[in-house]
Parts: structure tokens; sequence; C-alpha cells
């Protein structure tokens, strides 16, 4: 059972098809019975020696948890599906609990699952998400591994996607809306480098006989050449995290004209940079996002939470200020601080807010307050106190 | 409201142009223009009386803000300055426009940084070669964490290289348009590679637009557009007169889907006319692709060829069109397409090479038409053009054709201790000059140094005509090697030669087992020989002893990149891979070592290490996988 949210019905709708692939089958590492036919394929060290992966299911379920967690109307297009698959780690057969079973991403599954969720897509208004973690490799584009990649000798190839050739596929789609997701190394091994063409298969080819309708385009790849600047062992990886969080509102802007709180396309690929900085600020790789004309993925029912920074100008001030704020219109948000060496760091509502800092004598620097908008995911203000 | 930045960081450079937003008390946009650096203000409307937020949106992403509120009367100007984002003044135009790494991410003078050397390629004809790097001297510099180069480019393609001994090669293409700056400081230790490459034209509208473009930041990109006459009168008007600016202008273009409208025929005629660039030709064969209506018999899949066939493009989007692009013909010509498919083999490395979180293309390879995903490490083996980036030894600047064995230098510093008759003097010789630090020419110069509170010991270094090694290193930072080659000394430090990446013969073994001959190795049979020597005199030392000075080999080597997460797991992981694999196919203990040789050889090779400076390092990879090989034959299974 693949279709984990079903809520379809006519009119413009979100429709997720999210891969999470931690157990290879022909991957050193994989439990194999004597009696299955399974076998590890023959020279993985020619592939980076790729082994099994702890983080994908743990963070493919995070996905769906928290997409499936949210108000489906709180979504531009209300949420519509949610089509997972998932290939568990040998050694933790049952992420989401005792007895949950999942459609394993093989090849072949992938592609019966894309087909559906590119169908139920297919209309315009609708907005299309897919999202992948597992193992990836780089040659002339990215490739993604099924769960059943290396499983024939003589076509190593055949159970990889080709990513690139797959979201121009997308193009032919009538969700003007396309979010493409992937959270894969890209590694580069002598198999991708030594191979004058690979023919792994894209799940959707281009053809510029056939018209393009995507408008709202956004691909978000994660750039970690090695899966150790891919996340902790069995935790969701940064990237997801990153991508989750921005999603569900620390890449929320300001709408033009009403300025509420949106999450666009847009704000999602501007913030994403600020959001990783925070998530994981010590981590490798800043991925590059792709996006065209912005637009509106998710309203989040709540203004969004801000990391706020209070400092001083100048920063040796800091040590004599109290610091405080108030939100301009809710006087009940409000907190103070004593001196203290460091820079105040506090989780706030979004919006305006007075920040402010004073000395019990000031004679080497004067009360200062300042104004405010306090937007995600992180907003410093030095107050300026000379 | 004004936008002030460092007036010499901006000489000569035109518009450097910021978005500006307001915001109103209801936190929606109010109006949104454009500033420029140190010019003329620039006035925006404000919303009704209240809170009011104006932010700066650079491209890099960056965003400057400051808060009022508004109560119905005159504000004053706001004003807006660039020394937060940038460690050095210097920088302020680079960092504008393309986010720099960490603050403070290092230093050049770090061992690790020693002997970088740089190139500078040009594209004439049909061929790349290396030449010598017109800088302006005026505008470069050389500071202790980022070197900054001005250079002033012909119209044609033009690659910068960076390389060295812990630097796995890395080149950049450059938007050659008069006077371009390139930037090259630490990554810090979120980087994959040791290096940033940042490169900005003389155009800071384009710099600007492409720094949106390259963050998704599509509105601010379309405001730019909007408000700067210059890029407005080249999207709408079919001026080419900058033809980095349309190119960057024909990918914002193909990212808004806005192709037949406001394209028109100007991507044809970037193709046409600028015939040494790539950019064009790609443009204009997605136009095609997207159903523009061709000239004559114009046809995608020959602008893509013509694309190929042309070089390289500037910009990472470029390659990203151009292999998509090719796949999409070659898919359906049904692979049979056989210059397609040429075409692709020529061009699909560079994808696998590539930088892709940086907007100019950015690849790891030994020349700008060699792309090499395991980036050589060390010298080329023809010095051809090169020069050094910062830190040197002295035996770089003997081989750099600047200092003869056999010279006399003279220590101008003395200690008041020292009877003024006694100078200390030291020879060059083709070891260079003895001392500990490589920084140092001698101990004496190390204590003098730190006597005087000087950085810069070499300065202290003089020889009979006055030159200081300061002065040579200064020549070395700009000047390509002056001697001919065949009066060049041999050189003392090991070969690092590793070009190509040609197959050299295959490593034989005792037992006379072939390597694993699919995969390309830069390993030689005497560095085997060496590998397993330093291996079998590693037999005094505990296992604890052995690791520790593994790790420090591997730190010493400037190899523990963040990218490859704690080091000292890295280090075990890569034992415990090879020990599996050798202990699968074990026979006795002699036999496990060699096998075990032979595929440390293969990692190596793999991660650009398989040279003989690293040698050392190998052998005790070697030395300590044989031990956990002995301990636990059945290995482990992590990610």
């Amino acid at each position: 059972m693949t279709l984990v949210y079903n809520a379809r019905r006519s009119g413009p709708q979100t429709h997720v098809l999210a891969i999470g692939v931690g157990g290879y089958r022909h991957l050193p590492g994989y439990r194999n019975s004597p009696s299955s036919r399974q076998r590890t394929m023959r020279d993985p060290l020619l592939y980076g020696n790729p082994k099994q992966l702890s983080s994908p299911p743990v963070s493919v379920l995070a996905v769906r948890d928290r997409v499936l967690a949210t108000d489906p109307g709180a979504w531009r297009a209300p949420l519509g599906t949610f089509e997972l698959l998932i290939a568990p780690h040998p050694d933790n057969p049952w992420p989401a609990g005792n007895g949950v079973k999942f459609t394993e991403p093989t090849w072949r599954n992938i592609k019966q699952a894309f087909d559906r969720w590119y169908r139920r897509c297919d209309s315009p208004g609708n907005v299309a998400i897919f999202y992948f973690c597992g193992h990836g490799l780089e040659g002339d584009e990215q490739y993604v591994l099924a769960s059943d990649f290396g499983g024939d000798d003589l076509s190593p190839w055949h159970n990889a996607i080709a990513i690139d050739s797959t979201i121009k596929g997308l193009w032919h789609c009538k969700a003007e809306t396309q979010c493409v997701f992937i959270d894969a190394c890209r590694g580069v091994t002598a198999a991708t480098q030594s191979t004058p063409r690979i023919d792994a298969r894209a799940l959707a080819t281009y053809s510029d006989d056939n018209p393009t309708y995507v408008k709202y385009p956004l691909e978000i790849k994660a750039v970690a050449r090695t899966e150790q600047a891919f996340g902790k062992l069995g935790e969701v990886s940064y990237f997801t995290e990153v991508l989750l969080q921005a999603l569900l509102g620390a890449a929320a802007e300001e709408e033009d004209g009403t300025g509420a709180w949106v999450v666009t396309t847009g704000s999602v690929a501007s913030n994403f940079y600020d959001v990783l900085e925070q998530v994981a600020p010590n981590r490798a790789g800043t991925p590059s996002p792709r996006a065209g004309r912005p637009a509106i993925l998710y309203r989040p029912p709540i203004p969004p939470v801000v990391r706020l920074a209070v400092g001083c100008e100048p920063v040796a001030a800091l040590g004599s200020a109290r610091l405080s704020y108030r939100h301009q219109t809710k006087p009940k948000k409000a907190d103070k601080r004593g001196p203290a060496s460091e820079v105040w760091n506090v989780d706030v509502e979004a919006g305006y807010y007075y920040v402010a800092a004073s000395f019990d004598q000031r004679d080497l620097y004067h009360d200062g307050e300042e104004s405010v908008l306090a937007r995600p995911p992180r907003y410093c203000r030095n107050v300026k106190v000379f | 409201m004004n936008l002030s930045g460092w007036e010499r960081a901006f000489k000569g450079a035109r518009q450097a142009p910021a978005v500006v937003e307001v915001h109103g008390p209801d936190r929606s946009l109010v109006d949104r223009g454009v500033l420029h650096v140190n010019r003329r203000e620039a006035q925006l409307r404000l919303g009704e009386p209240g809170p009011h937020e104006v932010r700066v949106i650079l491209p890099s992403g960056q965003v400057l803000a400051q808060g009022f509120v508004y109560r119905d009367q005159p504000v004053p100007p706001l004003e807006f300055d660039l020394y937060p984002i940038s460690p050095d003044e210097s920088l302020q135009r680079v960092a504008m426009v393309q986010r720099l790494a960490s603050p403070v991410a290092g230093d050049l003078s770090a061992p690790a940084f020693v002997s970088t050397w740089v190139r500078l390629w040009e594209r004439t004809g049909a061929g790349w070669h290396p030449v010598p790097p017109p800088l302006e001297v005026e505008g470069s510099q050389w500071l202790s964490d980022a070197v900054r180069y001005r250079l002033r480019l012909a119209r044609r393609q033009y690659a910068l290289q960076v390389g060295g001994p812990a630097v796995p090669w890395k080149l950049i293409c450059l938007p050659a348009a008069g006077l371009t700056d390139l930037v090259v400081r630490p990554a810090g230790h979120r980087s994959a590679h040791p290096l940033e490459l940042t490169a900005v034209s003389g155009n800071t509208a384009a710099d600007a637009l492409l720094g949106y473009l390259s963050r998704g930041a599509i509105p601010a990109a379309t405001s730019l557009i909007e408000h700067e006459p210059q890029l407005a009168e080249l999207m709408l008007r079919d001026k080419l007169s900058d033809p980095y600016a349309a190119a960057i202008g024909g990918y914002y273009l193909l990212r808004i889907g806005d192709i037949e409208e406001r394209m028109r025929s100007w991507p044809a005629n970037l193709a046409n006319r600028m015939n040494w660039m790539s950019d064009g030709p790609i443009i204009r064969g997605w136009q095609l692709l997207t159903g523009a209506r061709p000239r004559k018999d114009e046809t995608a899949r020959d602008r893509f060829l013509q694309a190929v066939e042309r070089g390289l493009p500037v910009y990472a989007e470029g390659l990203r069109l151009l292999i998509d692009g090719l796949k999409v013909i070659g898919r359906k010509a049904r692979w049979k397409d056989r210059d397609v498919q040429g075409a692709l083999e020529q061009i699909g490395p560079f994808g696998a090479a590539a930088d892709w979180s940086r907007p100019i293309l950015t690849f790891t390879g030994s020349a700008p038409d060699r792309p090499d995903a395991a980036a050589p490490i060390g010298f080329p083996e023809a010095r051809d053009e090169l020069v050094f980036l910062h830190s040197m030894t002295v035996g770089d600047l003997i081989d750099h054709g600047l200092v003869r064995p056999g010279t006399s230098w003279e220590l101008t510093a003395q200690l008041t201790s020292q009877p003024h008759a006694e100078r200390l003097t030291a020879t060059v010789t083709p070891a260079g000059m003895t001392g500990t630090y490589w920084e140092y020419p001698t101990p004496e110069a190390a204590m003098l140094s730190e006597f005087f509170s000087t950085t810069d010991a070499w300065g202290m270094w003089q020889r009979a005509d006055g030159l200081t090694l300061a002065d040579l290193r200064e020549q070395a930072h700009r000047q390509p090697r002056a001697m001919p080659q065949e009066e060049r000394p041999a050189s003392t430090r090991t070969a690092a030669a590793v070009g190509s990446g040609t197959l050299d013969r295959p490593i034989d073994s005792p037992q006379g087992r072939e390597p694993h001959d699919s995969i390309k190795s830069l390993a030689t049979g005497s560095l085997r020989s060496e590998v397993l020597a330093i291996a079998n005199r590693q037999g005094g030392r505990s296992d604890e002893e052995l690791f520790a000075l593994l790790e420090y080999e591997w730190q010493r080597a400037g190899l523990a990149l963040a990218d490859r997460g704690r080091f000292s797991d890295y280090l075990r992981q890569v034992a415990a891979d090879i020990a599996r694999q050798a202990v699968h196919e074990r026979e006795n203990i002699e036999v496990m070592t060699a096998l075990i040789a032979d595929d440390t050889l293969n990692w190596a090779a793999q991660h650009g290490l398989a040279v003989d400076r690293y040698a050392f390092l190998v052998g005790l990879i070697v030395a300590f996988t044989a031990r956990a090989a002995l301990r636990d034959g059945s290995g482990g299974n992590k990610d």
C-alpha cells in the first residue's frame, strides 16, 4: 500500500510522492538468506562502495508525518494525496513500528508509483511534489538508485534513475507548480567516470514535440559528495530537516498586498541557505536551488517562529546592557534580559517588535530602541547605543 | 536612502545595484526599487503611518534591514553600509554578489596551502593553452586570508586553475569582459574543496542578476531588470554591448519561461556574433526546443553541437542546459546520432566534475578540456605560465627560476647580543635553505622573527643585490617562471606530477595477482614497493601509536576536510572497507598484506592520493588496515 493519504477530489490539489531507500538488496550488508536469489552486486567499489543507509527511511517518514500533520487546507492547493515507498535499513526493518510495511522502491515500483502520481498531478492548478532520499551518483547528470540497483550485472545502471532528465520530462505534466527535492549524495566514482553513456532511465522524458506546462518550478538537491555529510546515523538528514522547516514556515515571507505569511517556491529557494545555517551550521555543502517564478505553496496557520538575535552596536556595550523586546501590537509578547557577554537569542512569533538596550549608567552608552520586522528564519539586530 | 561601500572596491565598477524593499505596518510590500553603491539616493514610497521595515536584498542573499515608525513626518535618509558583509573592505564588491564562505575561513599561510599555484588558460581556435595572467597590479591584493586578482581579459574564453601539493586542481571559467575580479580564499570546514573561487565581471548589474538568479530570487531579479536601464535595454532592445550580461539575461528568461515574447531574436544574434562564447548557442538551442521559430535551417541540435565545439559555457546553468539539451536530441534520435553522442561524451564528464553550488562554472580537472572528478594533486609536469598563489618554499623559488642554488643570503636583522661583525648567512641549495619551519628559512630567522614581532621572516633575508626573499616571493605571485626549462635545476621535492590520469603499467604482485584494471590507477610499481616497505616498518608501534600517527599525518597533509566528517571516523571506515575486501579474498598473511596494499592504492587513486608525496600516509593506512583485518576477519557494516 503506497497511498498513505487520499483526499482526492476535483479542483487544484497538492500531490506528494515520497521515496526513501535505506535497504539496497544487492549492496553489501543486505541480509540475504541462503535460499534467497539476491546476491551482492559485483564490484560495488566501482560505484563508490555504497552501503545500506539508516537515514532515508527515517527522513521520508518525517516528511510524511510532518506534512500530514498540517491542515490540508493550509496548502494553497489543498493536500490531495501522499504516496510513499520505503526500503528499510536491514537492521531496522520496521522504521514505522512493528508490522507496518511499505512498498519497496524497486525501479519498477517507483515507475508505477510515479506514473500514478503524474496522472493525479496532470491538471492545471495542481502542485506536484517529488521527494527522494537515498543513494545518488553524479555523472553527466545526477542518478539516484532504486532499492534493486545492481541486480543485473550485465546492465548495472538499469535500476538507477536519471533525475535531471526526469525533471525535464515532468515539464509536460499540466501541474504548473512542480517541486523536486533530491536528498542524495552526488558522489563520483570510477563507474560514473569510465562509462561513456550511462543508460539509466528517466521516469519521464522530455520531447520537443509535446507542450510544456510548468510555470513555477522549484528544484533543490543536496550537494554533499559523501555520506558523511548526509547527517547523523539513523536520524533525519540535514537536508530533509532544513527542507521541512523551510516548507512549513521557516521560509515564510509576507504576501504582496496582504502581508500574510506565505511559503512560496521562491521563498523556499532564497531562504534555504539561512535555514540551513540554523539547522546545520557546520555541515559541508550548500545546495543551489533552481527556481522560476514564485508560487504560493503553503500558508502557515499561525505566524512562523523567528530566531531573534538582539545585540548592541558597539559590541562592547553588550556586557552592561539590559536588552528587551516587545511586540508592537501584542504587548504581552515581551521579555527582557540582564547584562551578558553574548548576543541574546530568543524565539518569537514573526512580526513587528521594538528591541531596546538600556543602561544603569549612561556615561559610556545611551539607551537605544529600534523598530524591527522579525521575519523567519533568523533576524539579527544590534541596537545602536553610542 | 543610500548604500555605502568602500570606494576603492567599487572604483571603476558600474552600477553595483541591489534591490530594496519597503514593508508597511501590515507587513505587506509597499514599494520596491534599486539602490546603487556610493551613487545617488533612491527614494521609495511609504505606507500608512506606523512601523516600516526597509530591506536591501543583496544578490548574495544577505539582507541589510532597518526599521522605523513613520508618523506622517519627513523621514531622515536611511544609510546602509556594506561593511558587515565582508571580512575585508576590498572584498565587498565580490561579497555583495556571491556570499563568501565563513568570514574567518583560514589563513593562506597555513601548511595546507603552501606552494599552491595558479594558472590562467585561454582558448584560441580549438584549443586551450596557458597564458601569463594579465594582472592589474594595482587592483590585485594579497591578504593573509584571501588573494584578489584583477585581470584585464580580452573577449575570449578563459579559465583560471588552482592546485598544489594539498590542493586538488580546480578550474573556474571567467566572464571575460574587460576587468574581472577573482578572489581565492580558504573555503572553511564546510566545503569539499579547501579553496573557494569567486569571480565577478566588470558589469556589476549582470553580476547582481546572476546572484539573484542563482539563489532563486526571481522577484528581485525581475525588479532589477525593470529598474536597471542597461539590463532593460539589453532585454527589450536587442543591444548586445555586454555578451555576459546578455547570457545571464537569457538564462533568466529561460528560467521564468518567458521565451517567445521577450527573447525574440537576440539569442540568435548572441550565438552568431559572439562566436567565441558557448552560452549563446545553448540559450538559442533551448529557445528553439521550446518552440521559437528557427531561422532558415537552424536547429537546436546544431546549436548544441556548436556550443560544444566552442568550448565551455561560463555559467553552470549553461552546462546543465547543454547536457540536458544534448540528451533530449540524442534520445529523440534513439542514440544513433554519432555527433550528438560524441558531444555528450565530450561535455558529460564536466557534469561529474562540476561544483553545482557555484553559479559560474567551476570544476576539478587537469586542464579546461580535461575535467576529472578525482582531481589531481601536486604540480603539473609542465609549469608554463604558472604563478604562486600565496605562500611557497624556497625550493619553489628555485623551481620558479628566481633563485639559483649556491647564492648566498644574509640575515639583515640580528640580536643586539650578537657582535656586529657576525652576520648570519645561508646558502641556497637545491634542497632549499635548511630550517625547521617551511616559512622560516632557518631557526635563527624564526627566532628573530618573533623577537622583532614580524610575521614575515622572508623579508629579513637579503642577497647581494639587495633583493629579499619577500621581494622574490612577490615576483612569484605575479610573474610566471622566468628560467627556461633546460636551465632549471632538478627539483628536490618528490615528483608529484599526475596529469591526465592515463593508465600506468599494472601493479605487479608477488603472487601474480593483477590489480583491478577497470579502475583508473595513478599508482606506479615503485610507489607500491615504497608503500609496502613503510607498512612493514610499523611493526614496532602499538595500535594506538600507529593510529595516532596516521591521524597526525592525515591532518598534516591537509586532507581532513569536512566533507569526510570526523576524520578519525573516516579513516577507520576506510580501513574497515578495505580490510573487508581483502579478508574476503585472503589466502595467507603475506597475500593479505599485498591485497590490502593493492586495494589501498586503488582507494588512494580514486581520491588523488596515489602519488609519492603521500606514500608514507598510504603506507600507514596499509599497516593499520592489515592489523584491523587480522583482528576482525568479518569486517563491519555501517553507514
